[in-house]
């Protein structure tokens, strides 16, 4: 659920999103069962920030979580560009 | 022919091409929203919507080949009259959420169960850009398929969008349509 608003906040990119986007994604990594987007979906949203260091780490957690996601190719051409 | 089943006729291809005024495209190098130039080894139709160019061989709602030239930052995909609502593109986005941008654009034209998979870097005019596939029900429940390629290039959004009804029009064209995505080379 702290998943599916993230993604809500996410989308919607209106001012304030971003901040409460990243709080239901910490709170949905905070639980057991959180989807592997949900790494996916937080890097992104670091990039946008431009908190480096945080977007590389949450692309490596979902690589490291969905490492058949179809894709990991995009995603690690991110992180090649993030070292 | 009588004079009113011409007219019939000609009604009847507008509103199917929705009304646009479609030119040939000749299968010679073509230079594309001034960034890069195409050699189509086929005719196209080609009809201009906004930002869009669409090129078809059998008409739109079968199959298309459309090219965005160049979509400003906080421009929505597709022109309409809620376009206040709906999702924009931004010059910083990845490809990740360029992908989720046709996603949502294409189902907010009316598509249904629009999904994209796969998404892949692939370089388009000389940018580090990316490649998706695309499949989605049209209002009337046909199923389409189709691909993008695309980059963001000096700030604005250029993408190839092919796709076509799937039993048919979609394997008719594809190749045709890679055939141009190929020959992109930058200006």
């Amino acid at each position: 659920m702290h998943f599916f608003k993230g993604e809500m906040y996410r989308l919607r990119n209106q001012a304030g999103d971003e901040a409460s986007a990243i709080e239901a994604y910490e709170r949905a990594l905070g639980r057991t069962g959180a989807p592997a987007e949900t790494n996916r979906a937080l890097a992104l949203l670091f990039l946008r920030r431009g908190e480096q260091e945080r977007a590389r780490a949450a692309f490596e957690r979902y690589l490291a979580e969905a490492s058949e996601a179809e894709d990991r190719a995009m995603i690690r051409a991110y992180l090649e560009k993030l070292r | 022919m009588t004079t009113r089943l011409t007219v019939a006729l000609v009604v009847a291809a507008l509103i199917a091409a929705g009304c646009a005024r479609y030119s040939l495209v000749e299968p010679r190098t073509r230079t594309m929203a001034d960034l890069y130039t195409v050699e189509p080894q086929i005719p196209w139709s080609a009809a201009t919507e906004g930002p869009w160019e669409i090129w078809t061989v059998d008409g739109p709602t079968l199959a298309s080949l459309q090219f965005l030239n160049g979509l400003e930052d906080d421009q929505p995909l597709f022109r309409s009259q809620d376009e206040a609502k709906r999702a924009r593109f931004r010059k910083d986005m990845t490809a990740s959420e360029i992908a989720e941008l046709v996603v949502d654009s294409v189902g907010a034209a009316g598509a249904a169960s629009v999904v994209a998979t796969g998404l892949r870097p692939e370089t388009f005019a000389g940018r580090d850009g990316f490649r998706f596939d695309l499949r989605f029900e049209t209002k009337s429940g046909l199923e389409k398929r189709g691909f993008v390629v695309g980059a963001v290039a000096n700030e604005r959004l250029y993408l190839i969008m092919y796709s076509g009804l799937a039993d048919h029009y979609f394997p008719k064209h594809r190749e045709d349509a890679e055939r141009v995505i190929r020959s992109v080379r930058l200006k």
